[in-house]
């Protein structure tokens, strides 16, 4: 029957020509639509290596020099100091938080500041990488593992700061950061150094940590720099700290958020210091997606998915169903001469699909030629490509290429086969004498 | 010894607006090794009793009994498929040929839906397609041949499971005498060598007489 069905389709070969042109140029079409679409959920879909859910960021502000209450007296350092200290006990004493996180230069997730600097595995001269830093100031009782709850990458436990951690020094390494400089993760106890060639301890391991929800996890350290191991009172220190912190997994948030709102962020007034509000973390990420384009990106990707993947459907279901519907008088015929439905059915699945895998396969040489030299669609903020963390399939090539190529198969051959199977089925189903006096 | 029993057999077109009352109450008997022809005026309902006792066709009332089997309406799909593959074979005035297949491939078609290997089919289709003087049009497309020689292939594609029934619809009225005389002859053969029954709708009023009877209709109804 399989080499019946190829002779069919050879000797169809003008009418199916069209076809298989059709299908040629939607295969690639469809290849180069789909693609960065789905590297773009992909990169999304990767754990962020924390637990968004119940976590906040303290939006403080201060009052300006022409506001009526603005006080020169209160804009001392010292002064400036003890206020948001005062500001940080205040907010730790809230009994819906659990724990909470003082962290410099903006450093929390999606908060879209970026402290990049090198790390060096025990020399200078030794392997190296490029890290993003998580600054964090080690005061009262702050502890950014515990509020982000990162998991140790060995034993999965949630990781809390060690007591010493700032007089020793210490660090804490994503997994993809040990990768790099050790090529393992069992690396606490290791000396690495830093760029001023300071050794620094590592403390511990957490599992890969997305910075920006959209993007790949990049290589982060979480240390205490000297520069931020006290806080330091200026007048721009309201942006320099900020204040992070998660609520009891208990806590019914939409109650906490009107709390805050209503009881708590009055309070919060210290010296030039107001309160603008609370921010989930979660809104933060949406708003970062906005900001740097990616949401745009994103919806245009899907837009173009969404309307290359309605013509294609349409598109193809129709020239299948054409090619169906046209050869009714031959289903007649098949069946006069004791072929069954099923068995027709199938021959005509069979054709369809062989149409779609031959198309296909070329469509696919053609794409890995333009793949070859125009590259995939990349949705990273890597430094380097060996950065980029093989184990993640839009990061291999071999397996993206395979990834789209599927996808792009799978979608044609469901389209043509749905486009086959209901006019066929419908004219196995009439009887075959209208059928042959179907001319 | 009856191989095709009709009793009964109505059959009424309806659409929205009109019903139109294609066969009235035909009995027929048709006896093993018979070849009888079927006349009437265009419209009789010849051809829709030939679909019907092909089973190409259902009837509105009536019962159809083959080789003493009823055809039942409620046989599977598959069962109807294997009856009309094993037992009938079609041949139609206008030939129905697989116009994608050439003549081998058209003619193997029965064999391979009845699961025969492919070298038993083609064997067996060279062989059918000598008997009816086509082997050197083997690999040659429908569109390529003459209106006899398609007959001739749909000929070949009717007998080559060796079925017990053959059905003819008007099989010369798209040939010329010469090609008409020739069919017939296969057909001939076929009915007094192999012992095939045949059942042949036909206007020509000399191919009819040459059968060994004439059952006549008029308006669906059997008049003789």
């Amino acid at each position: 029957m399989f080499r019946t069905t190829l002779k069919q389709i050879w000797n169809q070969r003008r009418q199916n020509g069209w076809i298989f042109f059709e299908l040629l140029f939607v295969g690639i079409f469809l290849w180069i639509v789909l693609d960065p679409l789905c590297v773009q959920i992909a990169n999304k879909s990767i754990d962020r290596g924390y637990e968004q859910n119940g976590m906040y960021v303290l939006q403080l502000e201060k009052y300006s020099f022409s506001s009526p209450k603005y006080s020169a007296e209160m804009e001392n350092d010292s002064l400036v100091k003890l206020q948001y200290l005062d500001i940080i006990r205040e907010m730790r004493n809230i009994p819906e938080i659990e724990c909470f996180a003082v962290a410099y230069g903006s450093a929390y997730a999606n908060s879209g500041s970026f402290s990049g600097g090198e790390l060096f595995a025990d020399t200078a001269l030794s392997k190296r990488t490029h890290l993003q830093f998580y600054h964090f100031v080690p005061v009262e009782g702050s502890d950014i593992l515990k509020t982000y709850r990162l998991k140790d990458v060995n034993s999965g436990v949630t990781m809390t700061i060690a007591p010493d951690f700032a007089s020793r020094n210490l660090i804490y390494l994503s997994e993809n950061s040990a990768k790099m400089l050790y090529g393992r993760t069992d690396v606490v106890g290791e000396k690495c150094y830093n760029y001023k060639k300071e050794v620094q301890e590592i403390a511990g391991v957490f599992k890969d940590f997305k910075d920006r929800d959209y993007n790949q996890p990049y290589p982060t350290i979480f240390s205490s720099a000297d520069f931020c191991k006290e806080i330091e009172g200026n007048f721009f220190m309201h942006l320099a700290y900020t204040f992070t912190f998660r609520v009891k997994d208990d806590v019914n948030r939409a109650t906490f958020e009107k709390r805050f709102e209503n009881e708590i962020k009055p309070k919060l007034e210290r010296g030039n210091f107001y309160c603008l509000g609370i921010q989930r973390f979660d809104v933060v990420a949406q708003n970062m997606a906005e900001l740097f384009g990616e949401l745009n990106s994103t919806r245009r990707n899907t837009i173009f998915a969404i309307f290359g993947l309605m013509c294609v459907f349409l598109g193809m279901v129709g020239t299948f169903w054409v090619r169906a519907n046209a050869r009714r008088q031959e289903i007649g015929v098949m069946r006069s001469i004791g072929a069954s439905k099923w068995r027709i059915t199938s021959q005509f699945l069979t054709e369809s699909a062989i149409l779609v895998s031959v198309a296909v396969i070329l469509s696919t040489i053609i794409m890995a030629h333009y793949v070859y030299t125009n590259n995939f669609f990349a949705n990273v903020n890597m430094l380097s490509k060996d950065m980029l963390n093989p184990e993640y399939w839009q990061n291999n090539p071999i397996t993206h290429f395979s990834v789209i190529s599927i996808i792009v198969y799978l979608v044609l051959l469901v389209t043509s086969l749905i486009g086959t199977l209901i006019p066929v089925s419908r004219a196995t189903r009439e009887l075959p004498a209208e059928a042959l006096h179907d001319e | 010894m009856t191989i095709i029993k009709l009793t009964g057999i109505d059959k009424i077109y309806r659409t929205k607006e009109i019903e139109t009352q294609a066969l009235e109450n035909v009995n027929l008997e048709v006896g093993k090794g018979e070849f009888l022809s079927i006349m009437g005026p265009s419209g009789c309902g010849k051809s829709t009793l030939l679909n019907i006792i092909g089973l190409l066709d259902s009837p509105t009332n009536g019962t159809i009994e083959m080789n003493g089997k009823l055809i039942d309406a409620k046989m599977s799909d598959k069962a109807l498929a294997k009856f009309r593959n094993e037992t009938l074979g079609f041949v139609f005035q206008s030939f129905h040929l697989i116009p994608s297949l050439n003549v081998i491939d058209n003619v193997q078609l029965p064999l391979i839906y009845r699961g025969v290997s492919h070298k038993e089919s083609v064997e067996r289709a060279k062989a059918v397609l000598e008997r009816v003087g086509l082997s050197h049009r083997l690999h040659h497309m429908p569109s390529q041949l003459s209106g006899g020689q398609c007959q001739r292939v749909a000929i070949a594609r009717a007998i080559i499971g060796q079925p017990e029934i053959i059905l003819t619809d008007e099989p010369t009225g798209n040939l010329d005498s010469k090609m008409g005389a020739e069919v017939m002859d296969i057909l001939h053969e076929l009915n007094q060598k192999d012992g095939c029954t045949i059942v042949m709708v036909t206007h020509n009023e000399e191919q009819a007489r040459q059968t060994s009877r004439i059952a006549r209709f008029f308006d669906g109804r059997q008049v003789c």
